[in-house]
């Protein structure tokens, strides 16, 4: 093998170094405070708070000096007013994210004291945690879907305010909700499961039906493709299953399952909560044979997910011609429960 | 709009726009006897076809399979060689429902249906449960027997008749 030299060896670690040292410095802070957490191993809240605390604190300390080293110091004072306010935000919005996390946590393990503790904390209405507290834990039958329902999304699938659109991702939990609607909720770690908790307390008796488990940015069963995975995911759908239970029992609350031969009996296998229906993408075509996916789902409520759900926006179909017109009258024959239609 | 707000905007956007690219199919029609890649048994009937259906995305709702007889020595499937297609096998029934990794026979072919030192094609085609087809039949003639971007070389065979056994 061969021998390296001393000069090589230096040359090497100031390499790595002028690679560590910019990629360091120009870290996110959330990137800094998850490394912070896990290289300190901060397990209490307060010491995750005081990580977060301090690594603001670097940001604003290194934005002050800036201005003010450029700046006369008259101009800055609603520069560093900015500079507080966004980090008194950032601060309040990194101990919500720890909240909800905990939340979550407690959720799982029943522990319904310490989730009425988090909300609280968040300073959520006593009805709100009143209803939550109430219906967490209750034997929930499944709801009896007898009706067929039509819904559209549009192709962001976030609500874009058209007045023909009722099923979307919720994205603005603090969004107006028309009644009939479809409420979509993903389960990754974007998704706020303390807003969920207020918005479906707010919305209930206007929602249809909700949706858990929607792209989940690779968590679902069309990308997934590793079993042994498919349990973890599933609890985190069950953190939201039982929200929406806990405070609308009678709402039709399904899931999604990507209609994947070699994956999709295990995800639903893996699925530890009685949904009420289950919503199934990547069935995109009128002609599809609706007949022979409903024998592959024996005994459950179907709807389609995503009619129309082309990337080649040559392929779409037209909405309310003959084969739509078909089509949904073939799903309601068959005893499907509701179609998404991406427009 | 605050932080938070930003971030999962964010994070839907990217986990919304991965969604519609949440759909796919990825029908494999295989014809193992004759074999389909080789183009280049020489047999004798009767002879067994073997095929194998697979899609792991949508399923297979069925698949057709036609016999065509090879008219002017060349490789390619003319127009006017697939307008004298002819089903396999031959009940107008198309095979429905088989979506596996293991090879199948869908028809016993003898003399009734080939001649001696003939050559053949056979060309398979599967439907997924979402209504696509693995090839477009309309643009399978003047196909070579190594298939195209259209249908794959596994779903279309050539071969030869050696002698009546």
């Amino acid at each position: 093998m061969k021998r390296i030299k001393r000069c090589e060896v230096v040359l090497i670690v100031i390499l790595l170094l002028a690679i560590a040292i910019p990629a360091f410095a120009e870290a996110p802070i959330g990137e800094r405070i998850d490394a912070r957490i896990l290289s300190e191993k901060a397990i209490t809240d307060t010491a995750k708070v005081k990580i977060v605390e301090e690594e603001i604190q670097k940001d604003v300390i290194v934005v002050s000096v800036i201005v003010v080293s450029v700046i006369v110091v008259s101009v800055i004072e609603i520069p560093i007013t900015e500079v507080s306010d966004s980090s008194r935000k950032l601060r309040k919005a990194v101990q919500h994210n720890i909240a909800n996390t905990n939340f979550k946590k407690y959720l799982r393990e029943g522990n319904t004291a310490m989730a009425q503790n988090c909300l609280q904390a968040l300073e959520v209405d006593n009805d709100v945690i009143k209803t939550l507290i109430t219906g967490l834990g209750k034997e929930v039958p499944i709801v009896k879907i007898n009706d067929f329902r039509e819904y559209k999304m549009c192709r962001s699938q976030t609500y874009e305010g058209e007045s023909d659109e009722n099923a979307y991702v919720v994205s603005d939990y603090d969004m107006i909700v028309k009644v009939g609607d479809l409420a979509i909720f993903n389960i990754t770690k974007w998704s706020d499961a303390i807003r969920v908790v207020e918005f479906m307390k707010k919305n209930k008796d206007k929602l249809s039906a909700v949706i858990i488990g929607w792209g989940n940015k690779g968590e679902n069963n069309f990308y997934a493709l590793d079993f042994s995975k498919y349990e973890g995911i599933m609890k985190n759908h069950e953190d939201f299953f039982s929200i929406c239970k806990a405070i609308k029992p009678d709402l039709p609350v399904g899931i999604c399952v990507a209609y994947k031969d070699n994956t999709m009996r295990q995800w639903l296998k893996a699925c530890p909560f009685n949904y009420d229906f289950l919503a199934v993408f990547n069935i995109n075509k009128l002609g599809a044979n609706f007949e022979k996916i409903q024998d592959r789902f024996p005994n459950q409520k179907l709807m389609i997910g995503g009619m129309n759900a082309f990337d080649d926006l040559s392929l779409k179909q037209e909405y309310g011609g003959t084969a739509y017109v078909n089509y949904i009258k073939e799903l309601t024959e068959l005893g499907y429960c509701g179609s998404i239609w991406i427009k | 709009m605050q932080l938070k707000s930003l971030l999962i905007s964010f994070g839907l956007v990217l986990i919304t726009t991965t969604l519609l690219a949440w759909v796919g199919s990825d029908p494999t029609i295989r014809i193992v006897s004759p074999d389909a890649v080789g183009d280049a048994d020489t047999l004798a009937v009767p002879l067994n076809i073997k095929v194998i259906q697979i899609n792991t995305a949508q399923g297979i709702d069925d698949a057709e399979y036609w016999l065509i007889e090879e008219a002017d020595g060349d490789t390619y499937i003319s127009a006017a060689e697939w307008d004298t297609k002819t089903v396999i096998p031959y009940t107008g029934a198309t095979i429905e429902d088989v979506n596996r990794e293991a090879s199948f026979v869908i028809a016993e072919l003898g003399t009734d249906q080939l001649g001696q030192d003939s050559s053949y094609y056979i060309v398979g085609v599967g439907k997924d449960l979402n209504g696509d087809f693995s090839a477009d039949t309309t643009l399978i003639h003047e196909v070579s027997m190594d298939g195209d971007a259209n249908i794959a070389d596994s779903a279309i065979v050539r071969f030869t008749l050696e002698d009546t056994r």
